[in-house]
Formats: structure tokens, sequence, C-alpha cells
């Protein structure tokens, strides 16, 4: 009853701002359920309750900052990942992995297909430079000796995803089916056959039959597009798992 | 009342268990932390955010602590974005390579894997094939990998190189690894090491000593006689093979490898740390010129060239 | 309750229920006159957000962009179905490719080209044309009916429906007659009520 006369001076445009000013932030908070970081609370806040941000620690010693110290190398790493799981995706709505339509398709996607080129483009530098800072990235950490106990198995996990990370760039590189992805891989397939007592075995399984053909295209597809990729996220999982429990290891 | 009593001493038995259990989990966790560097070095951890009335809130921090939002979070979003457009430019200028359809009657000379197993195809070149594409791989991977269990010395880290010595001895090591690697590519080349041995002390007919010895190797590449097989794939091989595939492939790789040790402990009495500093930028610098090698001098027939150079085949 | 404005960002307080007191009421402070001045840290963060919100757009519109096929099966496109002489009157021909029957209807039933599009008007079903069944549509008899096996549609050859729950004719495609090829445009179906001897086109 108290409020039955509020303010003569509120008209309705200003009622209707104010509320849905309130939904506005009512929405915001069901959402980041703190205000915009810019206290010590909040900042601890904004990493704690962000499922993606909470793979770092809410805090971090200021030396630990030092970019020359990492080079954002590992960061790097898991953003080109990224990168070429998005662009990936998308080139492979215009991609089918079949002898027959697999280069008509790629040549589709420069022509045809909108921005069809600069993602492929994307994807392939990408996938280079993923290569090249994977690399960076664990010689970073081991001139750093940054593989000190606790951190042993977690650079071995690292190790395992150089390893595919290689594995990834391989397997991507047959699918635009030109010559040069057909012989690289024949080139390549032919370093497995060399293995002792199994070689011509290894070969075998890996290109589906004795030579590079439908078999070796769709393997090496399934293998590109969700094994291997599959097979890095849980490996990037545990990874970054074990450096938020193990801390920085910088600026000691 | 028997049963309550009895359950009232089981239960206090119960709970004496768990306080002694929580005793001797904070005795191992305070004796963890107390030989853990690390922990010292990192005086406290956020756990939960309470509210105000519930708890002592310390009214600043310590200076040498900053939050992750927005101090790190600003160099990670950074580093994105200048990736971001780097790479935005470059995929709007330079366009990914597409040759003809692939065409597996026309083989192309040379015929190259992608750049980061032009390495291993370099090696191929002057080893065999089993050696250079699969054992050498798998034991540097599975040395590296190991490197953390046996690198136990005394000594920090988080410090590139950990120290000034170490610092020279990676350097050391960056320009011996150099220097043999193109000692041993330029050797190859001028010198092969196949044709040496092939004519190895030469008979009457001309013919070296080593071809005429037959070894049967199991496990071998079984295109050197047409007689490959059984379990074990034994494959009959001349020695002339055997001593320039695998013999001095290993031994050099051996003996240089000791050497280095050998010299860094000598020059900078270099610790088990530089020593593994040393092998691994070894290793480093020879996949680098390795795949360069490979990649940029290597054309038609891979045969060495000066002017075939990366561009001329696309990545 | 209440919503006010306390340094540019809405706050809830206390106030306004019954048997509270009243609300504050602090209109004036909807827009006060220092939030005209924007600090640096609230000048990063507008910049850092509003650039986030133009990448995803552009992010967003390209994608749609590229998801939009452009290269799309024969259906939906112009057909070139073949030349005149290849289907004499009294015949129906399937054309997969275009999803239709093109039909060449008998002087009697107005001698021109009908192009059916096979799809029934009932519930989607493809309609097979059967020749050796009978229908009769105003009392006259014509041999050969299309026959829906879904929910037992009958139409004649002019698509003209005659029984079952089909409500209207089978649609029907632009014919294009240009010289002596026909051609069909696949991507301009028509709705009818009726089938009319206007439908046909002439050659």
């Amino acid at each position: 009853m108290a409020t039955k006369k509020t303010s003569p001076r509120r008209n309705p445009m200003d009622q209707i701002m104010q509320a849905s000013a309130a939904f506005g932030f009512r929405v915001y908070k069901s959402v980041f359920r703190h205000s915009w970081p810019d206290s010590a609370r909040t900042r601890s806040l904004a990493t704690m309750s962000n499922v993606f941000l909470h793979l770092h620690p809410t805090t971090i010693r200021r030396a630990s900052l030092k970019v020359t110290y990492t080079f954002c190398l590992g960061g790097l790493s898991f953003f080109f990942f990224l990168v070429l799981t998005v662009s990936g995706v998308l080139l492979m709505f215009y991609y089918v992995p079949s002898v027959t339509q697999a280069y008509q398709d790629i040549k589709d996607l420069q022509t045809v297909v909108f921005a069809g080129q600069f993602l492929r483009n994307m994807h392939r530098w990408g996938a280079h430079a993923m290569v090249i800072v994977v690399f960076l990235h664990m010689c970073r950490v081991f001139y750093t000796r940054a593989y000190r106990p606790p951190r042993e198995f977690n650079w071995v996990v690292g190790v395992l995803l150089l390893v595919l990370t290689f594995l990834l760039s391989f397997s991507g590189y047959l699918l635009p089916w030109d010559q040069l992805s057909f012989w690289a891989v024949t080139v390549g397939t032919n370093i497995a056959k060399a293995t002792p007592f199994v070689g011509p075995e290894a070969q075998f399984l890996l290109i589906g039959g004795y030579e590079i053909g439908q078999n070796a295209l769709i393997r090496f597809y399934t293998l590109h597009v969700i094994a291997l990729p599959l097979a890095a996220a849980v490996l990037i999982a545990v990874h970054f798992w074990r450096v938020r429990k193990d801390g920085f290891s910088g600026g000691l | 009342m028997a049963d309550t009593s009895q359950e009232r001493q089981a239960n206090q038995e119960q709970a004496q268990a768990a306080a002694a259990e929580t005793n001797r989990r904070a005795e191992a966790r305070r004796r963890h932390d107390a030989s853990n560097p690390l922990d010292k070095a990192r005086p406290h951890r956020l756990l939960a955010v309470v509210k105000k009335e519930a708890g002592f809130i310390p009214t600043k921090e310590p200076s040498t602590i900053v939050h992750v939002w927005p101090h790190l979070l600003m160099i990670e979003f950074l580093c994105a974005i200048v990736f971001t457009v780097t790479l935005f430019i470059t995929s709007a200028f330079i366009n990914a390579p597409l040759e003809d359809l692939a065409n597996p009657e026309r083989t192309p000379n040379p015929s190259k894997a992608p750049w980061y197993f032009l390495n291993l195809q370099e090696l191929l070149l002057h080893m065999d094939g089993g050696l250079a594409g699969v054992i050498v791989p798998t034991v540097v991977l599975l040395l590296i990998a190991l490197v953390p269990y046996f690198d136990l010395g005394p000594g920090q880290m988080g410090r590139w190189f950990t120290s000034e010595r170490g610092k020279a001895v990676v350097q050391f090591s960056a320009i011996y690894t150099a220097f043999w690697l193109f000692f041993l590519i330029a050797f190859d080349i001028f010198f092969p090491v196949k044709t040496l041995m092939k004519n190895l002390f030469p008979d009457a007919s001309g013919k070296g000593i080593l071809t005429t010895i037959k070894i049967p190797i199991p496990g071998g590449d079984p295109t050197y006689e047409p007689t490959p097989g059984g379990m074990l794939n034994v494959s009959v091989t001349p020695a002339d093979i055997i001593f320039s595939n695998w013999i001095i492939p290993i031994s050099v790789i051996f003996i240089l490898s000791g050497l280095l040790i050998f010299l860094v402990r000598k020059r900078f009495n270099a610790d088990r740390r530089d020593i593994f500093q040393a092998l691994f930028t070894g290793f480093v610098v020879a996949f680098a010129i390795t795949t360069v090698v490979g990649t940029a001098f290597r054309g038609y027939g891979q045969n060495f060239d000066w002017l075939w150079w990366a561009f001329k085949r696309p990545l | 309750m209440a919503i006010i404005y306390k340094d540019g960002k809405p706050v809830v307080v206390p106030g306004g229920e019954p048997g509270h007191a009243p609300a504050p009421e602090l209109e004036d402070e909807i827009l006060p006159a220092e939030d005209n001045k924007v600090s640096r840290r609230k000048f990063m963060r507008n910049v850092f957000l509003n650039t986030m919100g133009v990448f995803t757009l552009g992010a967003v519109g390209t994608f749609v962009v590229m998801f939009w096929p452009k290269k799309v099966g024969s259906f939906g496109s112009t057909l070139k179905v073949g030349d005149v002489s290849a289907f004499p009157p009294g015949t129906v021909t399937r054309v997969p490719d275009g999803r239709f029957y093109l039909v060449h209807t008998l002087p009697e039933q107005g001698g021109g080209l009908l192009a059916l599009y096979w799809k029934c008007v009932h519930l989607g079903c493809t309609v097979p044309w059967r020749d050796t069944e009978e229908g009769t549509y105003n009392g006259k008899t014509y041999s050969g009916i299309f026959h829906c096996p879904c929910h037992g549609s009958e139409y004649i050859i002019t698509g003209q429906n005659f029984a079952g729950p089909a409500p209207r004719p089978l649609d029907i495609m632009q014919v294009i007659v240009s010289g002596t090829t026909i051609s069909v445009n696949t991507g301009k179906i028509t709705k009818r009520d009726e089938a009319k001897l206007s439908d046909q086109v002439q050659i």
C-alpha cells in the first residue's frame, strides 16, 4: 500500500528502460554470476567460475608472466589446434573422401565455395605452423628444464602430443588427392615399410593395401578427422590438467 | 545396552582411526611440501571465495602474486590476436598448393614426403631404410621421453639453459653438431660410403672383397637377396651393404655422441644436465639441418643440388 | 525491490514491497553527469568487447555465406530433357534427375506437353506411373494412371486427381520449348486447383 504513489515524475519509457536493463543484468548474472572483473574478488571469480578460464589458476606469480620465458608456445600450440579444428570442420562440409570426388571437391572449395580457398589456406598454413610451434614448445620445456619432478609424466604426454601432431599433419596431407599428396604419402608410408621384421605388414595395415588407393584415403581421412583429434584432445586435457595441478615452472 | 556400548566403542575407535589418518596425511603433506621447493615458493593458493562475514579477507595480496585475469589473460589474448591476424593475412595472400590429380602412373622426380619427414628421408640416403626411418626416430623419441627420469641431479629449473655453463654447452653442441653434420653429408656426397665399401680391397677381378661375403640378417631389408623369408624374415645381405648401411652409420652416431659428451665434460666440466642439454641440442640441430637439406638441397633423383630450393616444390 | 542505477550499473535495492519503505526515487541517477566521462579502463573494455563482437559477427556471417550451397544437384535448375521427337503423344517419360514425368498428352486430352512433379500432393511420396491400370474421371476412362502406393491417391495422365486423399492435381513444372528442344525448369513448381488445358505447352 505504501507504494501506491511512488513517483509522479517516472514516465513509462523510463520504466521500460529500467525493467529491460534489470532483465539484461539478470541474464548477464545468470551467465557470469559476477560483475565485470575489476576487483580482487570478481577477478578471482572470473577465473574460478568459468570452465574455460578455469584452466588457469586464479593468481600467478608475477615472474611467471615473463613472455621471454614461455614465448606463449604451449598456448600457441593449443591455439593452432583450435584453429585447425574449426577450419577443418568447415572444410569437411564440402569434402568427400573418395578417389573420384576428393580432388574435384578441393577444386570446388577453391573456386565455388565462398571463402573456401581462404579456409583451405588457413588449414594448411595453420597445420605447418602447429608442427613448428609444438616442436619449439618441446625445445622450450627442455631448455628451461621444466620437466623436473613432479612433471616427468607430463613431459611424456607432451612427447606423445608431438608424435600425434606429426601424424595429424601427415594423415591430412593425402586428402587433396593431387600429385603432391599422393606421392608424398607414398614416400612417407614407404618409410613404414622399412620397419624391421614387420615392415611390409605395417605398411599394408596403414594404407589398407599394397599401394595408395581408396582404402588408404578413407583410412587417412578417418584418422585425420576423428581418431587422431580425439586422441589429441584427450592428451591435451591431461597435459593441461597436470600443468594446472603442478603449477607454472617459470619464475622461480 | 551391551550393543550400544559396543557400538559406542566401535564408533570411538573409528573416530580415532580417522583422526590418526588425517594427522598422518597432514604430516605427509607437510613433509612433501617441505621437500618440494615449488610449494614453498607459492605461499598461498585460492581454494574458494567466501562471503565477507564468513572469513578473514586479506586487504592486500602479496605483491609478487597477481591475478590471472587480467594479467595473464591479456598476454594470451594479445598473442592469439597477433597470430590470428598473421594467419589471416598469410591465408589471404598465399594459396595452399594443389597440383594435378593424383596419378599412380606418373611419379614426379624427386618425390618427397611432407617437409617434417624430410629429415628422415635425408637420413635414408645415408643408411638402411629401417634404421633411418624407424629405428633412429623411435629410439630418439624414447630417449627424449625418458630424459626427466634420468635428469635427477641438483640444480634449479625454470631458467633457460639452467646456468651460464649450460648456455655455453648448448652453443658448443650446436656448432659441433652442425660442423659434423655438414661434414658427414658432404663426405657422403663426394665419397659415397656405399661405393667405398663396395670397392674396398678389390680382388683380382676388381670386385670388392666385402661384396663376396654374404650374411643372413633377421628382419633385414628383403630387397638385397631374392630369398627372404622364414619367421624372422631373414635376408641374405652382402657385407659391404651391412657396413655402409648399418655398422658405419651406427658407429658414427655413437662415436660422435660419445665424443660430444667427452668434450663437454672436459671443456666445460659439464654435469649430467649439461650432457643432456648437449645431446638434445645435437638432436635439434641435426633435425633442423637434415630437414633443410632434405627440403631445399635435394633435387632430381635426390641428388644434392645447390639451387633446388624449397619453393620449387610446394609444401 | 527496486532497480536503481549506481555508478552507471543497475543495482537491486530493497524497498517498494508492501510493509517496506517506499522505493528510493533515484531517477536522476539513471544518467549521472559523470557517466559522460569514460575512464581508460572502461574504454579498453568497450574496445575489447566490441572487437570480439565484430569478429564473432564476421565469423558467423562468413560461415553462413560459406554454408549456403552453390553447387547443388540438377534438381532445382533447368534441365534439358531432349528432342520433341523422343516424346510422341500418349507417352509418359520418367526423368529421375528432375524428379518429374514428362507427359505428352493425346490430342483429345489436350495434345500438349506437361512436366508433372512426381511428389504426391498428399504426403509427398513418389508417385509411380501405372500404364496397366485404369481410371475414370468426368465419365471418361483413361488407361494408365498415376497411383500413389502410400495412401492410394490416383491421378489421370494430366495430373488431375480422381481418387484417394490427394487434395489437388499433381504439381507442374515449367516446360520450355525452344526449337525442337524441350527443357524443364525444375526450380519453378506450380500448384493448381484443377488440371486445365492451358497448363499444357503446345508444340
